[in-house]
């Protein structure tokens, strides 16, 4: 049986994996116990996530990217603390011919790692399935709305929300629903599992003449990172998705100590024609306060 | 027969410096009394403890001296270049170019200490979302945005990717405000792979010779905004490898003070003196000529205290290693109070101190600069070069000095403990340092005092 390799970064391309042989696993842990979750000042997502890589039996090695320090330094300790097998993916953060060209050698270490790993060296076929079939399940995705719409509306009529941040907790998962139940919509998922973090579509000419060219062009150009430097992109494609969605309100859900979100809080706050709610703590939409905060959000906007 | 210096207030200064003065003091125009600084503002002085010497009055003075020289290089119609975040290498190369001047707007982050937090500059961070989840350098922001620090810099240069983030989402808010920022990419110092190509960096790490030659690409992109903003001059305009030379003639005689101060076997001059004349090596304060000069009359200092048998008390002191700088620069005094001295540092830019190789093509060496930074890699390379370092100046503890909400702080103090106790057996202690640290003073000077006394019992 393949071995599973576990990542959480959206910088790693599963296609990637696959075509490698190995079975590309998406990881969204539940919050960090013991040592994890006692550690000052380490964010939450990525104490869960290296709590997580220490602890499971399962996965043959796991992947963690530099898109921001504290996962940069949370790699190290995971592997120092728990000799787990880790392969640190450099992420650029600015933007042109020589990132990109970064990337790309990220990408075949990356490849060397998942030979050595038990993976196999890919062929431009094995490529190409493995983009196609991954192409397609975003495309299943993006037909399928993000909430039901079902529940009580609040204020007399339903809300549509976009919700916006980084990554999520397993405890988390459910936010959809506990927002559809007191009235919200969520018509665009931009957090860093949702759209705002989906690879452009692969062209179909270029992945025949140039799988691997494609698969980099893809992720380095379509995801809207907050990091990236400038990133008027990430900005440009909210209010621009706002905008077609007919979003009412966007809720950040971030994580305490993430810098990367918390910087662009207030300048979302002031730049976006909708209104904005920032939640921060262990989880997004955690905890009681912030149901009640989300509630007045909703009552306000509807 | 050993003579014993002792440490003075900002009030002993005043007499003090009439008594040189009388004495025939030689200044330089930014020379003066050091109370005039705090009667500009910076009342943190006030609860300094300084050394006696007008070569370490020189230092405070060049130091606390440099907003009006940026401000005359305005005057003079002189390019001033602002770098961010690499500590040490843009800097050689905005210096390399004439009519240039750099510095780092970096520095502000002592600025909530030194004015005790009488400064807006906070408040305006505080406004713009950037609270106190961030780093002390977010003070940055709100001088930037109130021009009250230093002139608007005609060029912004931010090196971003392994660094860390409070600094890159702060440049990011700087850049919303309108402002025009090179950024140039410096990647994470991984370990090579064992098919590449490698190279041993200044400072012992190792880096793959493809990383090198990422690095030197972004300088060279840098290297071209540099020369366009000084005028349009070529870009072989040359002068990188005299900038370097002079960058490295300054490294050269700040080793030999901190080996003349840290090998010594009684302290030859406060920490706080030493934190001070580390700091000259990353832009030289904004004018070279007078960071060495500085640095040449505190070396002569320390020299004849040596040949003189002077040093400050506390002859027992414990050596100590310090990690990280203290946001709060008068825990620099009380550590001496506590009984120790710091005889070993890693102030997050040791890759300032160490030389640039000169028999490289210039971009090339200066990127190889840019992947010694300590920061950019694991901490537990990091930690190895502290022992290396907390052994060859003879350290007895080793403290990590954490910098309230800065996000290489929650996890590299764990590694580098762990690699002290490991490699060295010496105790090792953790402090959270805030921008002015009084409230927490008590528990400080517990949690310090038990760290000396850890290596006080193992003297026996």
């Amino acid at each position: 049986m393949a071995a599973v390799v576990a990542y959480s970064s959206p910088w790693v391309p599963p296609e990637w994996v696959a075509a490698h042989g190995l079975r590309p696993e998406r990881v969204i842990p539940p919050r960090a116990e013991g040592f994890w979750s006692g550690i000052a000042g380490m964010c939450p997502f990525a104490a869960a996530f290296a709590c997580h890589a220490a602890r499971t039996d399962r996965v043959g090695g796991v992947v963690f990217a530099t898109s921001c320090d504290q996962m940069r330094r949370a790699a190290e300790l995971c592997s120092l603390r728990a000799g787990r097998e880790v392969f640190l993916l450099n992420v650029p953060f600015t933007r042109g011919d020589s990132a990109r060209g970064l990337y790309a050698d990220e990408l075949r270490r990356l490849g060397e790692w998942l030979v050595r790993l038990g993976g196999r060296s890919p062929s431009e076929a094995d490529l190409v399935e493995a983009m196609r079939r991954h192409m397609r399940e975003r495309d299943r995705r993006s037909r399928r709305p993000v909430t039901p719409r079902a529940g009580r509306v609040s204020g007399g009529r339903r809300v549509r929300l976009a919700l916006l941040g980084g990554p999520r907790l397993r405890e988390d998962l459910d936010l959809p629903e506990r927002l559809a139940a007191i009235g919200a919509d969520i018509v665009l998922d931009a957090t860093e599992t949702g759209e705002r973090c989906w690879p452009a579509r692969f062209s179909e000419d270029r992945s025949g003449e140039d799988p691997f060219g494609a698969l980099v062009d893809a992720y380095f150009d379509g995801l809207r990172e907050p990091f990236a430097r400038p990133n008027e992109s990430l900005h440009a494609w909210l209010a621009e998705q706002i905008e077609r969605r007919s979003v009412e309100g966007v809720l950040l859900c971030r994580f305490t100590w993430c810098d990367v979100w918390a910087a662009e809080a207030e300048r979302l706050r002031q730049s976006l024609p909708v209104p904005l709610l920032e939640l921060d703590g262990g989880g997004p939409g955690g905890g009681a306060s912030s149901a009640g905060r989300i509630r007045a959000f909703l009552e306000m906007l509807a | 027969m050993m003579g014993e210096l002792r440490t003075i207030s900002l009030a002993d200064w005043r007499g003090r410096y009439a008594q040189l003065r009388e004495s025939g003091l030689d200044e330089p125009g930014y020379g003066g009394p050091l109370e005039r600084h705090f009667d500009g503002g910076y009342r943190r002085l006030a609860r300094l403890r300084f050394d006696p010497s007008p070569a370490a009055l020189r230092l405070w003075n060049l130091v606390l001296t440099e907003e009006d020289r940026l401000h005359q290089a305005r005057r003079d119609g002189r390019i001033i270049v602002g770098c961010m975040k690499d500590l040490g290498t843009i800097a050689v190369l905005a210096w390399s170019l004439p009519r240039v001047v750099a510095f780092y707007p970096d520095g502000c982050w002592w600025t909530p200490c030194i004015m005790e937090g009488f400064t807006p500059l906070l408040k305006i961070a505080d406004s713009l979302g950037v609270g106190e989840s961030f780093c002390p350098v977010r003070a940055m922001l709100g001088a930037f945005l109130s021009g009250s620090e230093f002139p608007e810099p005609d060029l912004l240069v931010c090196g971003v990717g392994a660094t860390c983030d409070d600094f890159s989402a702060i440049a990011q808010r700087l850049e919303a405000t309108g402002r025009r920022i090179v950024w140039w990419e410096v990647p994470h110092r991984r370990r090579p792979e064992a098919h590449e190509a490698s190279v041993l960096l200044p400072g012992g790490y190792v880096a793959s010779c493809r990383s090198v030659e990422f690095v030197r690409g972004e300088l060279e992109r840098v290297w071209a905004a540099l020369c366009e903003a000084a005028g349009g001059l070529p870009l072989d305009a040359g002068g990188v490898a005299a900038g370097i030379r002079r960058a490295n003639a300054l490294r050269r005689r700040l080793r030999q003070l901190r080996e003349t101060v840290f090998l010594s076997p009684r302290p030859l001059m406060p920490s706080l003196e030493m934190l001070l004349a580390e700091m000259l090596a990353i832009h030289y304060c904004s004018d070279w000529d007078e960071a060495m000069r500085v640095l040449g009359d505190l070396c002569d200092e320390v020299t004849r205290r040596r040949s003189q048998g002077l040093a400050l008390p506390a002859a027992e002191a414990v050596r100590l290693f310090w990690v990280n700088p203290p946001a709060d620069l008068r825990v620099m005094n009380l550590v001496e109070e506590c009984g120790g001295r710091v005889c070993g540092t890693d102030y997050m830019f040791t890759h300032a101190l160490d030389e640039i190789p000169e028999d490289l093509p210039p971009l090339e060496a200066l990127a190889r600069m840019v992947l010694a930074d300590p920061m950019t890699g694991a901490s537990a390379d990091r930690a190895g070069r502290i022992c290396a370092e907390a052994e060859r100046w003879g350290c007895e503890a080793v403290i990590v000095c954490r910098v309230p909400g800065a996000s290489h702080c929650a996890t590299e103090g764990i590694v580098i403990a762990d690699a002290v106790r490991d490699r060295l057996g010496l105790p090792v202690a953790e402090i959270d340092v805030p921008p002015v640290a009084d409230p927490i003073e008590p528990a400080l000077r517990t949690r310090i005092g038990a760290v000396i006394e850890a290596a006080r019992g193992r003297r026996k």
